[in-house]
């Protein structure tokens, strides 16, 4: 499963884009805040000079790492205890079916209360938001591996860590992984949000300064890089886990 | 009850326990709870097979086949009775004893090469130069010596069935216990991997004990066939092939060794009931 941009993918936007800024130049389209294209990119340009707009990419992306990586180190320790045990299962399943359909958003002023507006804040609410889709996918991937792997463990006397290690967790590497892209996923937005609610940097704070400052062309600098922001992660994390985990690439799922 | 009295095939009537005891169950027996109430799946259970020796064990879907060789490979143990390896018991999983597992798609790691699939049992226990030798040996023996980098779901399904007879030849059993081994396969595939197992038990002189449902194959492939039947199961009849080891498929199949034990078995399978 190899995936590129090809030619026709990128056709598309690019006339959407063209039908945007003719539309304005036309004056079809007479929003009072809504740039055109070419005003995007000018103030794109303006705040890449000298608005720190480097910074705040990097600031957003650092904060939406830490977070998921913190994430995923909690959620695969949680994930594959209630993946494993039953008994774990039967006492959790409950808390964490309740924890998890909290919207984590109704979080973000109880951390920047306790926190301040800080990164820490930031990454407080996201890692905790981002942690659920993996400690399902993870405790589901596991049970979801073929029993026979099991008595296959049990015949050539292969101790419990690895069993873990070499069996089961590589058979349940391809919904961890799918688990993983979501997770990445809610991260960022939840990153993104604090941002535009509290802390005062990265991207999300960039779009909410300049909506404030009737500015919706550099808002809009901000947004998009934003979605280029996930587009990018997940284009650099996706090759990188399948060069990493052998079992993402065996062509079917365990 | 299927016991009545069948003559036993024109053959020589004596299993050929000339050969001292490998494995042997003393009086066995197994059940499982379903819905919450006890059900009896093998009932006393008391079986030789000796050193060498090559045993099939038929019987219907669900008598408990498959429970049985679970046994004795140590992976279930039995609620009563014991299993005996070389006189000594045994209830848990041994290098000694190695199964083959049916379904070879869920058993062997789709994400390991075959050369890695075969290494499992002792990559961690002999030194790295070993597991070399002996996956290199085991790979010969199935050969798949051209396949060693090829990951599983790349071959046909005979070959990973190989694999896995592989992996368990890399452990050096004296018992190999295959469950309906190549049940999966197309009948070309099947009949080239019966001369395999035949081949490979003449080399290094293993014990096997395979279950089939197929009565040709029981006969072909076995010295002594099993019928396993009732409920809770027993061993209901025991036919011994008579054939030569040095087995010819095409000869086989019209010696009259061979015909009166696939008569037999099938009238003990398939035949009319009191
Ligand atoms: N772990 C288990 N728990 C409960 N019942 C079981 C278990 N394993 C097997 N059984 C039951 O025991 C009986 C014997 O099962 P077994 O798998 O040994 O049959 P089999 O002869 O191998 O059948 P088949 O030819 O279909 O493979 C079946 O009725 C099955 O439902
Ligand atoms: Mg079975």
């Amino acid at each position: 499963m190899t995936r590129r941009f090809d030619a026709a993918g990128l056709a598309a936007p690019l006339l959407a884009v063209a039908a945007w800024e003719l539309l304005i130049r036309a004056r079809v389209l007479t929003f009072t805040y809504l740039p055109a294209p070419s005003a995007i990119v000018a103030a794109g340009r303006d705040l890449l000079l000298h608005g720190g707009l480097l910074g705040a990419l990097l600031h957003t992306a650092a904060v939406t790492l830490l977070a998921w990586a913190l994430a995923s180190a909690a959620a695969l320790a949680l994930g594959t205890a209630l993946g494993l045990s039953a008994t774990a299962a039967r006492f959790s399943m409950a808390s964490v079916e309740v924890l998890r359909t909290l919207p984590a958003v109704a979080l973000v002023p109880v951390a920047l209360l306790v926190a301040g507006p800080t990164t820490g804040a930031e990454t407080m609410v996201a890692a905790y938001a981002a942690a659920w889709p993996l400690v399902i996918g993870v405790a589901a991937g596991l049970r979801a591996a073929p029993r026979r792997l099991l008595d296959v463990a049990r015949q050539f006397e292969l101790s419990r860590t690895r069993v873990v290690l070499s069996l089961l967790l590589p058979a349940a590497a391809p919904l961890v992984l799918a688990a993983a892209r979501l997770s990445l996923g809610i991260s960022l937005i939840v990153v993104v949000l604090t941002e535009m609610v509290g802390t005062p940097q990265g991207l999300g704070a960039g779009i909410a300064e300049n909506q404030t400052a009737l500015r919706p062309d550099a808002m809009w600098v901000y947004v998009l890089l934003v979605a280029a922001l996930g587009a990018g992660l997940n284009a650099v994390l996706l090759p990188a886990a399948r060069r990493a985990v052998p079992s993402l690439r065996a062509g079917r799922a365990a | 009850m299927p016991g009545h009295a069948h003559p036993e095939p024109a053959a020589p009537a004596a299993p050929p326990d000339a050969a001292p005891p490998r494995l042997r169950t003393e009086d066995v027996s197994v059940s499982f709870t379903a819905k919450g109430r006890p059900r009896p799946v093998l009932d006393g259970i008391s079986l030789t097979v000796g050193q060498g020796e090559i045993v099939g064990v038929v019987g219907r879907s669900g008598t408990g086949k498959t429970t049985l060789l679970n046994l004795l490979g140590g992976i279930l143990r039995p609620d009563t009775g014991r299993i005996l390896l070389d006189g000594r018991p045994f209830d848990r999983p041994t290098d000694r004893v190695i199964t083959v597992f049916q379904d070879y798609g869920q058993a062997l790691l789709p994400w390991r090469t075959v050369r890695r699939n075969v290494a499992l049992g002792v990559e961690r226990r002999l030194g790295r130069a070993e597991v070399a030798e002996r996956v290199a040996r085991a790979l010969a023996m199935t050969r798949l010596e051209a396949n060693a980098d090829d990951l599983p779901w790349q071959l046909s399904g005979g070959m990973q069935q190989r694999v896995q007879i592989a992996r368990a030849l890399v452990m050096e059993p004296e018992v190999l216990l295959l469950d309906e081994p190549f049940g999966a396969l197309d009948a070309m595939t099947r009949a080239a991997l019966q001369d395999d197992l035949l081949k490979l038990q003449r080399a290094t002189g293993f014990t096997v004990v395979f279950i089939t449902h197929d009565v040709d194959e029981a006969v072909y492939v076995a010295d002594r066939v099993l019928v396993l039947g009732g409920a809770p199961a027993t061993v209901v009849r025991e036919v011994v092939s008579g054939l030569p080891r040095d087995r010819d498929r095409l000869d086989t199949r019209e010696a009259a060794a061979f015909v009166a034990a696939r008569r037999a078995l099938a009238d003990e399978l398939w035949g009319e009931r009191p």
